[in-house]
């Protein structure tokens, strides 16, 4: 671990990105982006969803390799090929799914792929713990190594994670979201030794959503929208509100379409909804002809309250009214039947069959729409429905017979539109409704909801990119911690105002903490 | 297949979900390739009679099968169809044997009893929440015991002196086409048909593809698997009819280790042992072509120990092309 | 040439006096009354000294052969006043024979009567009983290692000879033969195997045809169908076991072939019947009834003190449509 110990701070840049872009099917993740890391700095990278963060951290973990541009590492052109080549190359990273062996013991996975050997074949374990009390040793924790990982609590998992990468002599260190699972206390031990690698001339890259944990860990913040570089300034000459306007950029007028219909009479009432842990005294309303939106930080329990309404998880009490009547939403197949229709985040597990054809993902949930005898759906009448609806909804596919896994994320989404069309269902749950798609997609799908809307249809929207709440609801609702915390309507609803009752819980808990 | 290639073809083509002539491609090259190798070693292969020979020798595994792709497709196996054949088959050996029945209601027993073995096999899988190879697992093994059980593990010979009309199903024949071919014709198009038209098939594809995203679409999971199973308990009823007619007899050692080759049919066919693709047309080619090899190798001379040596190798090819074709659409 | 342990014991056991006796029966079975066929009492009754527990190991419980096996140990365990626990096998793995009979030696049974499912697994549970001065005997199939006090078999080698020998003169020693095999990874089916070889590959004009019904009704079957097929010429086809040649009798039935020799292997009623009816022209018949009977005698006299024989062939007769009926009558 010799090179950990030096000091170095250099202002050439370690690893760097001159104009890379990627592509997938229909969306581009990375356009002509340029990025540079120095040593010993900490790098934090900010955006919303679906900015290109993410993809930018494939690519220099080797998952993804770029269409365009180039990766230098020590001035030199690289290609970084695998993961276990970026590994080599000493380019750790530490996912939000962590890759560990929970069933293996702290020792066994810090030299996973490593091991002391005695012999060819047989491994030296006492070598073997020895070695891995070093880095455990470094990051200030005096763990077991022989502890099972299992046994650990999320935030040392993830330092069990950092000393594997301290092992494997990493000279850059990615730290994707580490704080989204973690308590506020363990987040400051984790910039304890962020603090501490740093001062050893390791490079970080940091990500992250909550902005003032930027400004406590970080040197550097780049900023990406849409797949494109904002810009990368130094913290110390920007603030929140700066950053803020930066990752959301564009102009909010443009983006939503016109609307002409008003609120009517109220298609779903929700009142005291509770799940043990999960939810709290859940109430609101959603009104024909009106969007709902759900606002709040990634585990706030947004998603929590659709599945709940949906049927999916079960509820401990409360109440849900469907235009005024009571009713009981045991499972989907009982949502469905009431006229309700989810628009699932994760549109590839959740929303869509990937492996079946499109025509087949639209009729999946009402497969008695067709004018076939005796309940059967033979393929044409099924191509037939789901043609009207390719024209309806100008879903760019070459036959109504291809796979969905090939349609990109906006087509994809619209697909899974089609299929809740087709139930005839007039409350709407959209959930992340253009995560993943591009940006003119996302005109479009605005435009579907507002035809819904003009057609009596109900919506509740949930989503993290604060225009689109800010721009498609008539009311907005903010999710702390299980609960609603606060309602806002026409003036007062502004990012501002949304980023505070969101995040405020937090900022007291820490002050509390440190109380 | 590149999107510009699937539009050049044309919608005919590319029918929903079934009808991907690539999806067969592999098995049905294989299928050809290895008959005129064998045609060009021996002639009298190709000879109506032994051509008959395969079709009779195939159906056992091929009506299985059928069931096994059903099963398949929703991303479960079922290892207890061998166990399943002996049991239905012993049930109405039984019944004629030992209690005179006439045939008729015997061969319904039979189908009856797969089926209702085939729901016991859905019922674990989907109130108990245990995973299909677990449950059949175990059932493999109570089937088996039960069929020993009722016969105190002794075969009964010579079904046909009992009820001489049994023996349709498995020595008849239609104008020269034996029974058990006709026999596996008629399964196989009946779960043709119900794939493809039915809500049973089209969720069929969809719990295997992706059954999160199905249940959120408001299909009863559980009602739509305990029907593939049963399915797959009423083909092994089919099998068990046709072939203790064939052997004329009822052994509880019946059809021992045949859900490997049901299992092994399905997969030469391209369906995904994970679930979600792959057709019922694939699976027939599948059956055929183990068939074809041990016909083929048998007139060949060829030593037992080679046949299943090149019938393993067919199996990793067949898996290995596939995967090779999806690499290209992907 | 002896590959294997088995055989090598085989070879040994061609010099026993008792060895002839197989053919002898072939030829001049017009016995007067099942009991002097089956010879039972050729060791006993017994009367022990002390009533001793005895351990019999089930190898396959669900098969005929060894069902009639079992049954000859019980009633003869009754008229010698000894106990007999009966170890069967549930599943087919000899790991799960060897525990059986590590548990026999812990209940310490005065005496092991042995019908293992696998010459070679099986040595170490021999060497528990060994070790544990448990006396064993085996039946029907030698372990390949341990010490044994005796062994009753069939000699099957002699006994697929007698087969091949009766085919040879069947078909005027000239003509495609094929040879359903067992399952080949089985020392018996290699026996078999041989003794049929031995026998044919000395006759220029005959060809043998060796596929393997895997002890199996369904192969026999299809097997038959094809190489009728390929060899229309086929003259003779002999079945390692009964259902292979049971399904070569479907087969050639439903061929319309009436002109071929079937020859099957183990005594089951099933075969004698098709024999009765002319389907069969012969079946090779083993006696399991003598093997248990036997096992038990031995074992008692060997625990009352006295020598026993340490090698003791069972015989076997090659069953025709002229001594059928005599052998329908022992199996019923």
């Amino acid at each position: 671990m010799a090179d950990l110990v030096s000091p170095v701070r250099d202002d050439e840049p370690l690893l760097a990105l001159r104009g890379v872009g990627k592509r997938f099917p229909g969306v581009v993740a990375l356009d002509d982006v340029s990025f540079d890391l120095r040593r010993g700095e900490v790098h934090v990278l900010v955006g919303e969803n679906g900015a290109g963060k993410s993809t930018l951290v494939k690519l220099l973990s080797g998952i993804y390799q770029p269409d365009s541009g180039e990766i230098l590492y020590d001035g030199q052109p690289v290609s970084i090929p695998s993961p276990y080549a970026a590994q080599r190359m000493g380019i750790s990273t530490v996912h939000q799914e962590l890759n560990l062996v929970p069933e293996l013991d702290i020792g066994r996975n810090i030299l996973l792929g490593r091991e002391p050997m005695l012999a060819p074949g047989i491994i030296d374990y006492r070598s073997l713990y020895r070695s891995a009390r070093e880095p455990l040793a470094a990051l200030g924790l005096p763990l077991d190594p022989r502890r099972k990982v299992r046994t650990l609590g999320i935030a040392l998992q993830q330092t069990v994670e950092i000393a594997k990468a301290l092992i494997a002599n990493a000279r850059v260190l990615i730290l994707d979201e580490p704080t989204a699972a973690i308590t506020a206390e363990e987040a400051d031990q984790l910039f304890t030794i962020v603090d501490q690698l740093r001062a050893r001339g390791t490079a970080i890259i940091f990500i992250s959503h909550h902005l003032e944990e930027a400004f406590r860990i970080g040197d550097r913040v780049t900023v990406l929208r849409d797949g494109r570089l904002v810009d990368t300034l130094p913290l110390a000459a920007t603030n929140q509100q700066a950053i803020i306007r930066m990752m959301v950029g564009r102009e909010l007028i443009q983006q939503f379409p016109e609307r002409k219909s008003t609120p009517g009479e109220v298609a779903l009432g929700v009142t005291r909804l509770n799940r043990t842990g999960v939810l709290h005294d859940i109430t609101f309303e959603v009104r024909r002809g009106e969007i709902v939106g759900l606002a709040g930080l990634i585990g706030a329990g947004r998603t929590e309250v659709a599945r709940a309404i949906f049927g999916i998880d079960a509820i401990d009490s409360g109440e849900i009214t469907i235009n005024g009547l009571p009713v009981r939403v045991a499972n989907p197949r009982a949502a469905v039947r009431r006229g309700l229709a989810l628009l699932p985040e994760d549109r590839k597990a959740q929303g869509l069959v990937l492996l079946m054809s499109v025509a087949d993902n639209v009729v999946l949930a009402a497969p008695g729409q067709m004018d076939a005898a005796g309940g059967l759906v033979p393929p044409k009448n099924r191509a037939n429905v789901a043609r009207r609806f390719v024209d309806a909804l100008r879903i760019r596919t070459p036959s109504v017979g291809q796979q969905a896994r090939l349609l990109s994320g906006g087509n994809q989404q619209k697909v899974v539109l089609s299929k809740w069309l087709l139930t005839e269902a007039d409350i709407f749950i959209f959930d992340e409704p253009t995560r993943g798609i591009d940006v003119g997609a996302k005109v479009e799908v605005y435009r579907l909801m507002n035809d819904l809307l003009e057609r009596g249809a109900a919506i509740i929207m949930i989503s993290s990119e604060l225009p689109e709440v800010l721009g498609m609801s008539d009311r907005i609702l903010v999710m702390r911690g299980g609960r609603i915390v606060a309602e806002l309507a026409g003036l007062d609803a502004t990012q501002e105002r949304i980023m505070q009752s969101a995040a405020a819980g937090s900022i007291q808990e820490r002050i509390e903490d440190v109380a | 297949m590149s999107n510009a290639a699937s539009q050049a073809l044309g919608l005919d083509l590319r029918r929903i979900t079934f009808g991907n002539v690539w999806q067969v491609i592999g098995p049905l090259a294989s299928l050809i390739i290895l008959s005129l190798l064998i045609w060009w070693a021996e002639p009298v292969f190709m000879s109506p009679q032994n051509l008959l020979n395969v079709a009779r020798q195939a159906s056992l595994t091929a009506i299985l099968a059928t069931g096994m792709t059903f099963v398949i497709l929703t991303g479960g196996i079922d290892l207890s169809v061998g166990s399943m054949v002996a049991l239905s088959s012993v049930c109405g050996g039984l019944l004629m044997w030992e209690f005179g029945w006439p045939m008729w209601p015997a061969v319904l027993v039979m189908v009856v009893v797969g089926g209702l073995l085939g729901l016991i096999n859905g019922a674990i899988v989907t109130l108990g929440r245990i995973p299909p190879f677990i449950v059949t697992l175990g059932t493999m093994q109570i089937f088996r015991g039960a069929a020993l059980q009722l016969t105190d593990g002794k075969p009964i010979f010579d079904l046909t002196a009992f009820q001489p009309s049994f023996s349709m199903w498995g020595t008849g024949d239609l104008g020269g086409i034996p029974a058990p071919v006709i026999i596996t014709l008629v399964v196989f198009v009946a779960g043709w048909l119900i794939l493809r038209y039915t809500r049973l098939g089209l969720y069929t594809y969809a719990i295997g593809g992706n059954e999160q995203a199905t249940r959120f679409s408001g299909v009863q999971i559980n009602r739509y698997k305990l029907g593939v199973y049963g399915l797959m308990g009423v083909t092994a009823g089919v099998a068990a009819v046709m072939w203790s007619s064939r052997l004329n007899s009822t052994q509880p050692t019946v059809a021992t280790g045949e859900e490997l080759n049901a299992i092994a049919a399905v997969v030469i066919g391209g369906t995904s042992l994970f679930g979600g693709e792959g057709s019922i047309v694939g699976t027939l080619i599948g059956a055929l072509l183990m068939a074809v090899i041990r016909n083929g190798l048998t007139l060949l001379h060829v030593p037992s120990f080679y046949q299943q040596m090149v019938i393993g190798a067919v199996v990793v090819l067949a898996v290995l092309i596939d995967r090779l074709r999806r690499r290209e659409t992907a | 040439m002896h590959r294997r342990t088995f055989l090598t014991i085989s070879a040994g056991l061609a010099t026993a006096p008792a060895l002839r006796w197989t053919g002898a029966l072939a030829q001049d079975a017009t016995p007067t009354a099942d009991e002097d066929l089956l010879d039972l009492d050729r060791f006993g009754p017994v009367a022990a000294s002390s009533p001793y527990t005895l351990a019999f190991f089930q190898p396959y419980p669900n098969n005929e052969f060894w069902q009639r096996l079992q049954g000859a140990v019980e009633a003869r365990a009754e008229a010698d006043g000894v106990t007999v626990e009966v170890y069967a096998l549930g599943s087919n793995e000899v790991a799960d024979q060897v525990a059986q009979m590590e548990a026999a030696v812990a209940a310490a049974v005065d005496g092991i009567i042995l019908g293992t499912i696998n010459a070679a697994g099986v040595v170490p549970g021999v060497e528990a009983a060994n070790n544990a001065g448990i006396p064993v005997i085996a039946v029907d199939t030698a372990p390949a290692g341990g010490e044994l006090v005796s062994l009753a078999q069939t000699d099957n080698v002699e006994a697929s000879a007698a087969a091949g020998a009766f085919i040879a003169e069947a078909i005027g020693e000239a003509g495609k033969v094929l040879n359903l095999q067992g399952e080949m990874g089985n020392q018996t089916a290699q026996a078999r195997n041989e003794g049929l070889h031995r026998v044919l590959d000395g006759f220029a004009e005959i060809q043998v045809i060796d596929q393997s019904a895997n002890w199996t009704q369904e192969l026999g079957l299809s097997i038959t169908e094809n190489v009728l097929t390929s060899d229309p010429d086929l003259v003779a086809i002999f079945g390692a076991n009964d259902p292979a040649a049971l399904g070569a009798v479907q087969a050639v039935k439903a061929a319309g072939r009436d002109d071929i020799v079937i020859v099957g292997f183990d005594g089951n009623p099933s075969a004698f019947e098709a024999v009765q009816a002319g389907d069969m022209a012969a079946d090779i018949a083993q006696f399991p009834e003598r093997m248990g009977t036997y096992g038990v005698d031995l074992m008692v006299l060997h625990l009352n003190g006295e020598e026993v024989e340490a090698l003791v062939d069972t015989g076997t007769a090659v069953v025709t449509a002229e001594n059928v009926e005599v052998f329908l009558g022992i199996v019923s």
